[in-house]
């Protein structure tokens, strides 16, 4: 398989960096030779300096033999020519984008069939906004991964304190907790855990659980997790992701938003409904406490700038908000944000780059998401009569050591897979897998 | 700096180089001569000295290999497959000495074909052929190759790839390292298979056939005769192997393109025109100087031209005359031009064309400054404008090998020997030509040359092989700093 990535931003160097370790030849287009020199000193694929819009460069890059192209560079019209370009001329079979400015991106005739045909179109600004807000909606979880229409979910649990399933070892987990569940995989300090019955549970942990939406708070409370139905919204930062969360969230419950700049503040004036608009600083300590910050459920830092996303929400976070979240796109700092005790850290770059990776799976893939800053895939994937696991005992399939089944869904149920468990036509597992071991988990299922 | 992964790599190719001992094995029991036994001694001691080293680091494959890892690994990978590769020639007692047969050696495998073997003819064949595998080895790499057989090493192959494959900057014919080692090699053995049937249709026997397209395509220089290819007496065959030489010292990302039926990327690639110019220029001058002053008849002057200026570019070190008995003119030009080389990404040594070519413009680009003053300029090569870094390090990597070049020369001249086989025997091994001037002329040996002097030559050719600096940064007190 030949990818062609045009733009070697962050989301290009993300994606490429999770294929190059699958065999997968890429070649990436960007017009500053500096940056492709460094990410081809760290990464297997070929690079050619040159414009996302030029047609002799996609020649050179052998856009014609090409299965994916992936125009993310920072301008949307570039990305759209590259996308028209391998559409028109080179006849690539599937071109992705990043469009960013909502004119273009809700523009559905543009980027369809009869025009520029991309599929799909990806915003990040509109993905990193959903992202929240299905957090904001289960808000004990540091991270939600959707299933069967939300029926079913992944939820990332940060284990606290003073929770009793502290430095216990995973097979004594079933007395301490009565509820049928399978952990995933444990997150530690950037460590990825495949859990075996030996492995004990520490402060700190993040742990990754296959769950049925209305057992999910339930079984959090059982972990020690405590959390508020989300009722008063803080937003710092009013661009193009505070804009839509606060679009999305005004309706239902009390939202302010600080922004810095005059005149995004009389943007959003104009065009949000309910929300108060403050004109200031995140990091303003009488601000916040001005405007109540003790009772603030959540308190969402989404400005442009991660140093001050990071230092907003831990202000916030000593002022007395329940939850704090930032938008944190440098990668280097992510765990240090979860060190520093900020609940949930998202990067829309990572997103992105977790989205895209979607659409380049092979076999029944139904959806894919990259997590723990895309070392693990959490996979929901058909079972097929093609595959080669169909209508056996899970003891007895071959799966690989770095990957785990976290739960078989059938007719909308949960079964906690067990070994004598026999996956049946129609099933859909959701999978957790580490890089390694994906192109086994492809071919088991085609 | 992790010394378990170093010898990781190194390990492995060893795994690898001794499955080549089998091959001579295979001849010598064709030719039912008596050196087996040798080559099993040294096949197995090789191949166990691998696995074992293998088995102790393999816990340490995984980790993350980087460019200090690498550069140890490819020079320890070829000091210690020269060891190995010397050992055929102890065990079968082909040579006496282990100075004489780690020079032999790596002499082989850096493609050099400088030799202390005076009669070759009276050796084994299974030897014979030996000597041309270590340098069809050599030509390509043996840690190219391991990365082509072996995936383990996908990862971080793109230093070690760096590391032993000389040129500017890296041409990745297919994206992935892996790939493109796999295709380099396969051109390049499917150059060898032409080759040889080439020699093997103007009259060679099979095996004489197969030796030498080894050390053609390698650019290499061993022969099966002790006269070199003028023991076949047969021009057509000196054409042919003129030609042949050539093909190894073209870049072989070329052929790739070739295969890709891309032929304008070819005709106008910069450093193939100024190749075959330069090599025209002096082809043209020397014929001239030899029909004037030596042999008088056009037809042999053209040939011994031909063959003995594209023998030395290439760095191969082939001979049909003695040209160290031609008059200095000739000789001096000889000597220059080992340092020229071939073009980058192929087997030959040298400062390669492309180096020299580029600076050549930015001399050029010097001059226009001086009448315009303000004038903003910058260097390509095919269409593509070069950064600045890529030419001073070019400027350093010349000045370097001047370096290189005199302090070892004057380090051999201290062992007695004379002015011009000092300069010129250290130049023939750092460009890995092969027969020097004076003392080691394409008619003698360096048999009787000090032992010191052998070393520093053994020396020379492996540093000139990987292009300095692979080897050199190991002597830079800030590599071995945590």
């Amino acid at each position: 398989m030949r990818v062609i990535i045009v733009g070697a931003g962050e989301v290009g160097y993300n994606i490429a960096k999770f294929l190059a370790s699958e065999k997968i030849d890429i070649v990436m287009i960007d017009r500053d030779g500096e940056k492709l020199r460094n990410i081809s000193e760290e990464l297997d694929i070929a690079t050619i300096e040159g414009e996302g819009s030029d047609p002799s460069v996609f020649k050179e890059a052998g856009a014609k033999n090409a299965d994916i192209l992936i125009a993310v560079t920072n301008s949307d019209e570039t990305n759209m020519i590259a996308c028209l370009l391998g559409k028109a001329l080179f006849n690539v079979k599937r071109r992705i984008a990043r469009i960013r400015n909502p004119d273009y991106f809700f523009n559905k005739e543009l980027l369809g069939k009869n025009y520029l045909d991309i599929d799909p179109a990806i915003n990040p600004e509109l993905e990193t906004a959903n992202a929240i807000l299905r957090i904001l909606e289960i808000p004990f979880a540091t991270e939600v991964i959707e299933f069967e229409g939300g029926k079913v979910v992944v939820a990332g649990l940060k284990i606290p304190k003073q929770s009793k399933v502290n430095n216990k070892e995973l097979k004594y987990l079933r007395s301490i907790i009565n509820k049928d569940f399978i952990i995933g995989i444990i997150e530690r300090n950037e460590e990825i855990i495949i859990p075996r019955g030996e492995d004990v549970l520490k402060e700190g942990d993040i742990i990754y659980i296959p769950l049925k939406r209305e057992e999910a708070l339930e079984i959090s409370q059982a972990f020690g997790i405590f959390a508020y139905p989300t009722k008063k919204v803080m937003i710092v930062g009013g661009g193009r992701i505070g804009y839509y969360i606060a679009r999305a969230l005004e309706e239902k419950v009390d939202v302010k938003i600080i922004e810095k700049n005059e005149e995004k503040c009389k943007f959003l004036s104009k065009h949000l409904k309910k929300s108060l608009i403050l004109h200031g600083d995140g990091t303003d300590k009488q601000l916040l406490i001005e405007e109540n910050i003790k009772d603030i459920d959540a308190y969402i830092t989404v400005s442009g700038n991660d140093e001050m996303n990071i230092m907003a929400a831990l202000l916030a976070k000593k002022l007395g908000a329940k939850k704090v979240i930032a938008l944190v796109n440098k990668t280097d700092y992510i765990s240090l944000a979860y060190e520093l005790g900020i609940q949930s850290v998202l990067s829309s770059r990572l997103l992105t780059a977790s989205i895209i990776l979607r659409y380049i799976r092979k076999g029944d893939v139904l959806s894919l998401t990259a997590i723990a800053e895309n070392k693990v895939e959490i996979m929901e994937v058909l079972g097929s009569y093609k595959s080669s696991i169909i209508n056996k005992a899970l003891k007895d399939i071959n799966f690989p050591k770095n990957a785990v089944i976290g739960a078989i869904v059938r007719g909308g149920e949960i079964i906690i897979p067990k070994g004598d468990d026999v996956i049946k036509e129609g099933d859909k597992l959701i999978i957790f897998a580490l890089k390694d071991s994906i192109k086994n988990i492809e071919n088991l299922l085609t | 700096m992790n010394i378990k992964i170093v010898l990781n790599i190194v390990s492995l190719s060893l795994i690898i180089f001794s499955v080549f001992m089998l091959f001579p094995i295979g001849i010598s029991f064709i030719y039912k001569t008596s050196e087996i036994q040798g080559f099993l001694i040294s096949f197995f001691i090789t191949f166990l000295t691998g696995i074992s080293i293998y088995f102790l680091t393999r816990k340490y494959k995984h980790e993350e290999l980087r460019y200090r890892e690498a550069f140890a690994g490819v020079t320890l990978t070829w000091i210690s497959v020269a060891f190995f590769g010397s050992l055929p020639y102890l065990l079968t007692g082909a040579l006496g000495s282990f100075t004489d047969a780690y020079f032999e050696a790596m002499s082989g495998f850096t493609t050099t074909g400088a030799s202390v073997i005076a009669n070759v003819e009276i050796l084994p064949k299974g030897i014979l052929f030996w000597r041309g595998i270590t340098q069809w080895i050599g030509g390509m790499g043996i840690v190219v190759f391991a990365l082509a057989v072996l995936p383990v090493l996908g990862t971080g192959g793109m230093q070690l790839f760096k590391a032993e494959v000389p040129g500017i900057t890296v041409d990745k014919i297919r994206p992935r390292i892996v790939d493109t080692a796999k295709l380099l090699w396969l051109i390049y053995s499917g150059l060898t298979a032409i080759i040889a049937g080439l020699y093997a249709f103007c009259g060679m026997s099979w095996y004489d056939a197969i030796c030498h397209a080894f050390t053609t395509i390698s650019t290499g220089g061993f022969s099966t005769k002790n006269t070199s290819l003028a023991s076949f007496n047969s021009p057509l065959i000196e054409y042919i192997a003129g030609c042949c030489m050539l093909l190894g010292s073209i870049n072989f990302v070329l052929y790739f393109f070739l295969l890709k039926g891309d032929f304008n990327k070819i005709f106008k690639n910069n450093e193939i025109r100024f190749y075959f110019s330069i090599l025209l220029f002096l082809i043209l001058i020397m014929t001239l100087n030899l029909k004037l002053n030596i042999y008088h008849s056009l037809e042999k002057s053209f040939r011994y031209t031909f063959f003995q200026i594209i023998s030395i570019i290439t760095t191969t070190g082939y001979a049909t005359a003695d040209y160290a008995q031609w008059n200095f003119f000739a000789q001096t030009i000889i000597l220059f031009l080992m340092f020229l080389g071939g073009m980058v990404g192929s087997t030959a040594g040298g400062i390669k064309q492309l180096r020299i070519y580029l600076m050549l413009k930015q001399i050029y680009k010097e001059f226009y400054h001086l009448i315009h003053p303000r004038a903003i300029t910058s260097i390509k090569i095919n269409d593509r404008a070069l950064n600045h870094e890529i030419l001073e390090s070019i400027w350093g990597f010349i000045f370097l090998a001047l370096t290189i070049w005199i302090i070892s020369s004057i380090i051999i001249s201290a062992t007695g020997l004379d002015m011009v086989t000092s300069i010129s025997t250290v130049a023939s091994a750092l460009n890995n030509v092969g027969p020097a001037l004076g003392k080691a002329g394409p008619t003698s040996t360096y048999a009787p040359f000090p032992a010191l002097a052998k070393w520093v030559l053994v020396f020379c050719m492996l540093i000139g092989r990987l292009e300095y600096y692979t080897v050199l940064v190991l002597f830079i007190p800030a590599f071995w700093k945590k």
